[in-house]
């Protein structure tokens, strides 16, 4: 394998990664002025399909989010895989980086995203929700605390103690973040309304997509980022793939079995939804996005060269990225229609059936991710460091 | 001089808050303000507790729907002088069941309402539609008309050069209504009149020719004022103006017979019954004739309905009380509450399964147009199984049924003479058994006359009667079944001639004739007898809108003739209004009467209608066959009336108004009404008085906008099938929307009454303007006139007798607080509508507080138990039923010279005008039939948005085994195309273009298979649809209003007029159900 | 003759007054459908429409209607769906910042003002009850042209009139200001019923199928009607008791 790697430090990656940052930022620019104008008014969620894109992209980013971090935090602090200390910092930025754009989108999802703060004045701690913000801000607060901690670290002459406070509180945060999947997951799963996702032990699925969804991630940061110099980078790599491979393997086939259980539980609302998924309008979604792009070709790739480090960084971005189609399946899904929700009896804006974004939703979601980049990119350019992982 | 007289306050809460503090009604608002349940405090939040003030009377106007024909009474419900919603009127009939006592105080129902089917829910947006005219507007000089460029224009100016004429559209000349209105002499109009009428009625050829040419000498120098002196039976010049309308009630009815016909004097004033329910109608008017002076009259145009709210089984024919039949409001609750508290049963004879179909205990889909098959089935099988009732039938005359209480009686038993060829002729009458006629003093003591009377047989003895005889020793009842000979004489009885009709076929063919079961027939015949007099049939337009219509109805009525229902409660009812004409003894404004002078209209109507074509001058021209048919059995032809003007027979028609209706729109073939309003050659001046550009107003040359229904009056009349003695009051509820105008120097919104006024004081037409109302006043406003007749109505039918002590009909007067309450609602009336003292003056104040307490309730309404008189129904019918006419007999068709039959036969359709069968190829394999959606009217609720939600769109509808057989899908799109429409096209005109009969398809099981349906309202071209360009701006049309099928155009024409749809020769109805058509994947 | 001596309606609301006189925690508001006499008209989805001023998208009580069988063995059915006003409400749980709730009418309310538009509230509902206020009017993009037609400013006159849900009065004037942007539901007409009248959909009901009154007055009709053999309630199974009833 050619040791030539991919390398964002070198100029012209930056400028692409800005470019491409820019194109995001200026592509949604008018959808999300237009949100802001027009309110809810070009939309294409309605009251059937009341969850559209911008959910289900916060779910797959909060997955990211947290995924990330548990495999990061799991494998370097539980497993000890020192090589990894390399991308600690880089780790908590993406999970920050992924964090704005998840926020923004489940704010502009609000029908009144200023009242947000009536959900610290006054929560409802009975609903997941709720749960689900605290839980949120929580974990943005040990975010926000490690962050702070690696770049006082990186400064540091002595960082031990400041690494010890970094370990318990990473080990600490290993419960917040599964908490917050499960709330996550709990949103959803705990709608008697809607079976399909009462069926499918939804928290725990959304687990172990996080899971799936993180050690993409890690791995991707780990192969573009880690020094290549280091002797442990292709061992490290290859067991990340590994990784990888295993869980990606693990979810798909526990999601088959889910899926095909519903479809044999008469029970119709699920077979439906499964229906939906696999034969619906967005159904290229599943088969092309998720099937092909997410789970197919990166198991192959890991497969067959399970030690090209650059192999292995490609067949993880493909995971991590293409699995943003999940938590969108799932989710549009199980709001497909059951018996009463009258759509032919009185029709009207939102009150179709089924769902497709529109141009404003994709242009908003643009919009967030371009903020995202942008974040990284200072991050990675601003803060100190870049300098530590150079220095190994 | 326009103005807009729209106050449309967006923020007036202050003027409300003021209102509460100045009004008594503060008190009551603030009551409830503290009694706030706590939920409300709670959830305040940043608004202030506000007051519900639709709940306060002074908000309220009650006033009546027209979104469809039923007419229910609303409560309208203001705020800020915007309506804000309305309600059903709990004083009204249509809308309770039982509706409240009529004294009960305003007050108390200020918080009670009655019901509202969704269109009247929706009626709002008919008023605060944004497409309605504001201002006349005029065909652009210069562009054709259904061009869609208008010019706005001052409603003075666009009056004068309608009556004064000219080159108005750059087109060459074209004559006004001055030039029209030729005949101005009422005593020379008299006279003509008169002379017409003897023309008329002389029978021999050659007196007539004679009677013509001395009326040329009488009358020469006023002939110049005739169309054609050679036939004084067309009359003046004066009927070459048309005025005719869809939708028209009572008080604008009188407005319009006032101006155009005893003020301009054109006979041309012609309603659309027949594109509705023509031929039920004129079946009700032909079995109601009654035997006046030796001669067939009164026969009154009108019909029976059941009383569903006390029926125990019902059919129903082609018609459907759950979403249609003139009132889903009133009828639904009397037949679910029928259904699950009395044990109602009812049967649905309809090829679809309407929604009152779902309910009935049997759905029987005939095949369309065998509806008189059906009936004369029934007929068969209560007849042969002796369960008619025979003591009812057998009665001859008045006496007789008087003395058995029955309300009303039939000629069933009456002898009627067979000729050689076997057919029913005349009655049998004393002077063919010798006896000699008696002479007796006619009524009006204006001569004398020669009574025949007429015979029945009992056992072998005749028996000679007078039908209208009273006293009990003329009591006259005969045998039913009778086929003898008397005196020479060969006869047959009337029940005898039904027997063998309904026997012409068994029970079998019958039932394979309309596609039924014998043993469902057998059933319903079985249960149909099982009620006694709470049994009824009722058939509709599915009965009635075909080429055999009218006799499908005399087979029905003829079927509940052999129980006797009709006057009897859960019987056959019909309607009963209050009288606001004021033709009542003691009424205070008889406004027939009420003139400052007149001009007689006489002479034949452009469609030939109560007039035979053997009378007229032109059959001895012309001969059989006539050029077009001639209808004297019926009137309101309106399939005929702009295929008879542009075809000039019997005359030219040089201007045409019209009001409120949209032929091209809601007859079959109506596009045929396109082509000839396009057409400035067939009628060179026409104008529209409409709401907005209509389906039919688009190819007017002038628009002159109407007040909603909302905003105007109207003395809205009655319904069948309801007992009661009614008249609600539409009258204005919300400030218009239209300029204001001034006529005879009033100022009033414009309307269909300014336009009227507006002609008038051009023309100085007599009966109208200062002193038009004789000692009764001036007529220079609406006010006027429609005040006077609430006026009559608040006196009632009867005056109070102090001697025999009877109280009469009067009203008590509204107390202070009603009046309070009465000119508070209408605070947000411009003067030009609501001026307290014109409308006082315009009643008189004697009568003032009396029309308050009318007005205060929405319009006049019988309590609730008035109506029943143990099994009966207090208002009767109370008269004969002919189950033989021998007047119809009387009648010959015009194209051919055979007579019509006089009672209930089956005549297998579709026929063309001469009767002769038609027989399209076989690649139009589906009879194409229309229904209604409950919450759709015709050209109208398209503009209602909130209706729109509940049915976007129409669709083609069929029965999922022709869907196979076709290989369509839902969703696919199709088009319609028939024999006389094989491009399956509309031809809307230089604007719109052409666009194919294409809706989506919906596959259902509740059709017949070989039937293909559509709904009713959709495929508008116009009314907002479509884009129109106003003094150059453009008006973009509302895609909403564009969507769905209507599929009239596929509707076949006749074989011998393609300009016009299949029609009843007789009863007159345009033909809805008789064409095959083919549906064609698109 | 059997002659009702009073509308239902007029009885019903008789009976309002006097549920009116109890304290709130005293009566229990029912709703009871009678599917027999419903005709499917739609005029208590319109009415409501109307007495709510609810725009595009937004409808608290929706007629389902469906076909069944196969010719010449056909029916039709209509069930209209209001709120259920449940006793044990998913929709409430749900809802991170208490905008919703059962209050002490047992009426599942909507709070405008704190609402923060998540609709985590629609997805609860097993009854589709539950719609968002996009902030559509129905004469949105109509043309406008003073003097020559009505036009848009004047007719949409009715859409911006103040609505009274929940005793606030509201103007619908721009496209930010609660309600839109909110979850709204049916209320059983709280407004109204403050004022001693029905809900609009039970007056203005042709099929006189919808009964509404207190289910703790024992004399009162739908007290009556809810111990009927034939009453069933939708989706019983799911335990969440509804408070309205369906006559089968
Ligand atoms: N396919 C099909 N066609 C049918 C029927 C059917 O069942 N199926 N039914 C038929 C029946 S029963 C009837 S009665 C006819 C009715 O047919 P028409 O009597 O012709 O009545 P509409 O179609 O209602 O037309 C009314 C017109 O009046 C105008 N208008 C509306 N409101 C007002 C107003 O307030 N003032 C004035 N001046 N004008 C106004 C509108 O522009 C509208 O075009 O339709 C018939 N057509
Ligand atoms: N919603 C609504 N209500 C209305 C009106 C409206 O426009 N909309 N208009 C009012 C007016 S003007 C009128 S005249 C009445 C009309 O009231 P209806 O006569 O009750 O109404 P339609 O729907 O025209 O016809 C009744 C039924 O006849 C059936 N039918 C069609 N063809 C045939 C046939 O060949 N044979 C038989 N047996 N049945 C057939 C149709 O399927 C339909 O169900 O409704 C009034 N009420
Ligand atoms: S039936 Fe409906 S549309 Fe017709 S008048 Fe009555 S309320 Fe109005
Ligand atoms: S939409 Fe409003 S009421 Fe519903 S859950 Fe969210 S905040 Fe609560
Ligand atoms: S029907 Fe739906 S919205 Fe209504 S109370 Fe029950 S769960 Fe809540
Ligand atoms: S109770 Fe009121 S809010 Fe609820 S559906 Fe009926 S009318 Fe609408
Ligand atoms: S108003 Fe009454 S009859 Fe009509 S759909 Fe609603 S519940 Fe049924
Ligand atoms: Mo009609």
């Amino acid at each position: 394998m050619a040791t030539k790697k991919f390398d964002i430090k070198k100029s012209w990656n930056a400028a692409l990664f800005i470019l491409i940052a820019l194109a995001l930022l200026g592509g949604g620019l008018s959808g999300l002025i237009g949100r802001f104008q027009t309110g809810h008014e070009q939309v294409g969620y309605g009251s059937n399909v009341p969850w559209g894109l911008w959910v289900a992209i916060y779910v797959y980013l909060v997955w990211l989010e947290v995924g990330s971090v548990l495999i990061f935090t799991t494998l370097h602090y539980v497993f000890d895989f020192k090589s990894l200390k390399a991308i600690k910092g880089l780790a908590y930025l993406t999970a920050f980086t992924t964090l704005a754009p998840a926020l923004m989108l489940i704010g502009l999802d609000l029908g009144h995203p200023f009242r947000f703060m009536n959900t610290i004045t006054s929560p409802n701690f009975g609903s997941f929700m709720a749960w689900m913000i605290w839980l949120h801000l929580i974990y943005l607060v040990f975010l926000l605390v490690k962050l702070a901690l690696v770049v006082l670290a990186n400064r540091s002459r002595k960082p031990e103690r400041l690494n010890k406070a970094l370990k318990v509180l990473a080990l600490l945060s290993l419960p917040v973040g599964v908490a917050l999947l499960g709330t996550v997951g709990s949103i959803f799963g705990a709608n008697s309304a809607r079976s399909f996702w009462q069926m499918s032990a939804l928290p725990l699925y959304f687990l172990i997509f996080a899971l799936v969804a993180g050690s993409g991630l890690v791995t991707a940061l780990f192969v573009c980022f880690a020094p290549k110099s280091e002797e442990s980078y292709a061992a490290t790599a290859g067991n990340l793939g590994k990784l990888t491979l295993a869980l990606l393997i693990f979810g798909a086939m526990a999601s088959a079995f889910s899926g095909l259980i519903s479809l044999n539980s008469n029970a119709p609302a699920q077979a439906n939804a499964i229906q939906m998924i696999v034969a619906g309008p967005q159904q290229w979604t599943f088969w092309a996005l998720y099937i092909g792009l997410g789970v197919l070709v990166p198991s192959i790739l890991l497969f067959v060269w399970p030690k090209a480090t650059r192999v292995i960084g490609i067949a993880a971005s493909l995971v991590f990225v293409s699995f943003a189609a999940v938590p969108f399946n799932i989710i549009i899904a199980g709001q497909t229609a059951d018996t009463l929700t009258g759509a032919d009896a009185f029709t009207g804006f939102g009150l179709q059936l089924g769902y497709a974004p529109t141009m404003l939703e994709w242009q908003v979601v643009a919009f967030a991710l371009g903020v995202g980049l942008a974040i990284f990119l200072t991050g990675y350019y601003l803060l100190p460091m870049r300098k530590l992982e150079m220095e190994g | 001089m326009s103005e807009q007289i729209n106050t449309h306050p967006k923020d007036c809460s202050l003027s409300r808050r003021d209102f509460l503090k100045l009004s008594g009604a503060a008190g009551a608002a603030t009551a409830f303000l503290g009694a706030l349940p706590k939920v409300n405090e709670v959830m305040a939040g940043g608004n202030e507790q506000a007051a519900y003030t639709l709940a306060l009377a002074e908000n309220q106007i009650y006033t009546v729907c027209q979104q469809c024909n039923t007419q229910c009474g609303l409560k309208v419900k203001l705020l800020d002088g915007v309506i804000a919603k309305v309600d059903g009127n709990p004083y009204n009939p249509f809308n309770m069941v039982p509706h409240v006592a009529y004294e009960t105080p305003i007050t108390d129902m200020a918080k009670t309402e009655g019901a509202l089917c969704p269109k009247g829910q929706a009626s709002i947006q008919t008023t605060y539609d944004p497409y309605r005219l504001v201002k006349v507007v005029k065909r652009k000089p210069g562009t054709p008309r259904g061009g869609g460029e208008w010019v706005t224009m001052d409603f003075d100016t666009a009056l004068t050069e309608i009556i004064e004429g000219g080159d108005l559209f750059g087109e060459g000349p074209v004559e006004g209504l001055k030039d029209i209105y030729a005949l101005r002499d009422s005593k020379v109009a008299q006279a003509m009149s008169d002379f017409v009428k003897k023309i008329l009625a002389e029978k021999d050829k050659d007196k007539k020719a004679a009677l013509v040419k001395e009326f040329k000498t009488t009358f020469a120098k006023d002939l110049d004022k005739l169309i054609d002196p050679d036939h004084p039976d067309f009359g003046p010049k004066n009927n070459q103006l048309l005025f005719f309308w869809g939708r028209l009630k009572g008080g604008r009815s009188d407005f319009i017979s006032r101006v155009i016909g005893s003020g301009f004097g054109t006979t041309n004033r012609i309603g659309h019954t027949t594109v509705c329910n023509g031929s039920v109608y004129f079946a009700g008017k032909a079995m109601s004739e009654q035997f006046v002076e030796g001669k067939w009259a009164d026969g009154k145009k009108f019909y029976w309905q059941v009383d569903s709210a006390n029926s125990q089984f019902i059919i129903f024919i082609g018609v459907n009380p759950f979403e249609a039949s003139q009132g889903p409001t009133n009828r639904s609750p009397r037949i679910t509450t029928g259904l699950v508290e009395r044990g109602l049963k009812y049967v649905v004879v309809d090829p679809r399964l309407s929604k009152t179909a779902s309910k009935a205990w049997k759905w029987l889909p005939n095949i369309p147009g065998s509806e008189g098959a059906l009936a004369l089935a029934l007929i068969q099988q209560v007849l042969q199984n002796n369960k008619h009732n025979v003591k009812f039938l057998e009665n001859a005359n008045k006496a007789a049924a008087s003395a058995d209480k029955e309300p009303t009686w039939s000629n069933a038993s009456w002898l009627i003479k067979i000729d050689e060829k076997g057919e029913a002729g005349k009655f049998l009458r004393g002077s063919d058994l010798g006896l000699e006629p008696e002479e007796r003093q006619k009524a009006d003591g204006s001569g004398t006359w020669l009574f025949d009377p007429f015979v029945t047989l009992r056992g072998d003895q005749t028996i000679t009667f007078d039908p209208n005889a009273v006293e009990p020793e003329f009591t006259a009842e005969g045998d039913l079944l009778v086929d003898t000979t008397v005196n020479g004489i060969r006869v047959k009885s009337s029940l005898q001639l039904l027997w063998e009709s309904a026997n012409s076929k068994t029970l079998d063919e019958w039932a394979e004739i309309s596609g039924l079961r014998a043993s469902d027939i057998a059933e319903v015949a079985a249960e149909f007898t099982n009620y006694g007099r709470r049994a009824a049939a009722e058939p509709h337009r599915g009965a009635s809108q075909h080429s055999n219509g009218f006799y499908n109805i005399v087979a029905w009525n003829s079927l509940n003739l052999l129980i006797g229902n009709y006057d009897y409660a859960g019987g056959m009812t019909t309607g009963f209004a209050y009288d606001h004409t004021g033709s009542k003894d003691g009424q205070p404004f008889n406004l027939g009467k009420l003139t400052n002078g007149k001009t007689t209209p006489f002479g034949i109507n452009i469609v030939r209608s109560e007039v035979k074509y053997e009378d007229s001058t032109l059959f001895a021209q012309d001969g059989y066959p006539a050029k077009r048919q001639w209808y004297p059995l019926a009137s309101d032809i309106y399939q005929e009336i702009l295929t008879s003007a542009a075809d000039g027979y019997p005359y030219p028609i040089k201007a045409a108004f019209i009001y409120m209706g949209a032929p091209t729109y809601s007859l079959p073939a109506g596009h045929t009404n396109i082509e000839i309003l396009r057409d400035p050659k067939k009628i060179p001046l026409v104008v529209a008085n409409d709401i907005l550009i209509g389906e039919t107003s688009m190819y007017a040359d002038y628009i002159f906008p109407d007040l909603s229904n909302l905003e105007r009056w109207e003395m809205a009349g009655i319904q069948f099938s309801m007992p009661w003695k009614v008249m609600p009051v539409r009258n204005p509820a919300v400030a218009p929307l239209v300029d204001e105008v001034t006529v005879f120097g009033q100022q009033m919104p414009c309307s269909l009454e300014a336009l009227l006024l507006g002609i008038a004081e051009k023309l100085e037409l007599p009966g109208v303007g200062p002193g038009g109302l004789g000692d009764a006043g001036d007529l220079m406003h609406p006010d006027h006139f429609y005040l006077k007749m609430v006026a009559n109505l608040a006196f009632g039918d009867k005056k109070p007798d102090a001697e025999k002590k009877e109280p009469g009909e009067l009203l008590p007067d509204a107390d202070d607080e009603e009046v309070r309450i009465f000119t508070e609602a209408r605070r947000f009336l411009p003067p030009s509508v609501f001026d307290l003292e014109r409308w006082r003056a315009s009643a008189g104040d004697e009568w003032w507080r009396k029309v308050v307490y009318v007005l205060n309730r929405g319009g006049r309404f019988q309590d609730y138990a008035k109506a029943f008189d143990g099994t009966k129904l207090k208002n009767k019918y109370g008269k004969q039923i002919n189950l033989y006419q021998e007047k119809t007999v009387g009648v010959k068709n015009a194209l051919t010279g055979e007579h019509y039959q006089g009672l209930a036969v089956y005549l297998p359709g579709p026929f063309d005008l001469s009767g002769k069968p038609i027989q399209d190829s076989a690649e139009y394999d589906l009879r194409l039939i229309t229904h209604r959606e409950v919450y759709h009217t015709k050209a109208r609720t398209i503009t209602n948005y909130w209706l729109l939600a509940l049915s976007p769109e129409n669709s083609v509808q069929l029965n999922s085994l022709d869907a196979a057989r076709l290989g369509l899908k839902n969703d696919d799109v199709v088009k319609i195309v028939s024999a006389t429409n094989p491009e399956g096209e509309w031809d809307f005109g230089a604007a719109v273009g052409k666009r194919p009969i294409a809706g989506k398809v919906k596959i259902i099981e509740g059709l017949r298979p070989g039937v293909v349906t559509f709904s009713l309202g959709h495929g508008h071209w116009a009314t907002g649809s479509t884009d129109v360009v106003i003094d150059g701006a453009l008006i973009k049309g509302d895609p909403r209003r564009v969507k769905g099928i209507h599929a009239n155009a596929a509707m076949r024409t006749d074989p011998i007029f393609p300009d016009m749809c299949l029609t009843d020769p007789v009863g007159a109805s345009a033909v809805f159900y008789d064409t095959m058509v083919k549906v064609e994947k698109m | 003759m059997a002659q009702e001596p009073k509308d239902v309606l007029v009885r019903m609301h008789e009976e309002l007054q006097r549920a009116l006189e109890k304290a709130p925690e005293d009566r229990r508001w029912v709703m009871v459908i009678d599917l027999r006499k419903c005709v499917g008209c739609h005029a208590c989805t319109i009415a409501c429409v109307a007495e709510n001023k609810l725009p595009p998208g937004v409808v608290y009580r929706p007629v389902l209607e469906k076909e069944t069988g196969i010719y010449p063995n056909v029916t039709r059915s209509f069930l209209p769906k209001p709120c259920m006003q449940c006793d044990e409400p998913p929709c409430t749980p749900v809802c991170p910042v208490y905008a919703t709730y059962k209050d002490e009418n047992g009426v599942v309310v909507m709070d405008y003002d704190q609402c923060i538009g998540c609709r985590a509230c629609i997805i609860a509902c097993p009854y589709s009850a539950r719609t968002f206020d996009f902030g559509k009017t129905y004469n949105d993009n109509m043309p406008e042209m003073a003097g020559v037609i009505v036009g848009q400013k004047v007719a949409d006159d009715y859409e911006r009139a103040a609505t009274y849900e929940y005793g606030d009065e509201r103007r619908r004037l721009n496209r930010k200001d609660s309600p839109v942007g909110n979850v709204r539901k049916c209320h059983f007409c709280l407004h109204r019923l403050k004022e001693g009248m029905l809900p609009a959909c039970t007056t203005t009901c042709i099929g006189r199928a919808t009964y509404f009154g207190d289910a703790n007055d024992p004399d009162s009709l739908v007290a009556d009607l809810i111990t009927s053999s034939n009453v069933m309630r939708l989706k019983e199974e799911l335990g969440t008791q509804p408070r309205v009833y369906y006559l089968v």
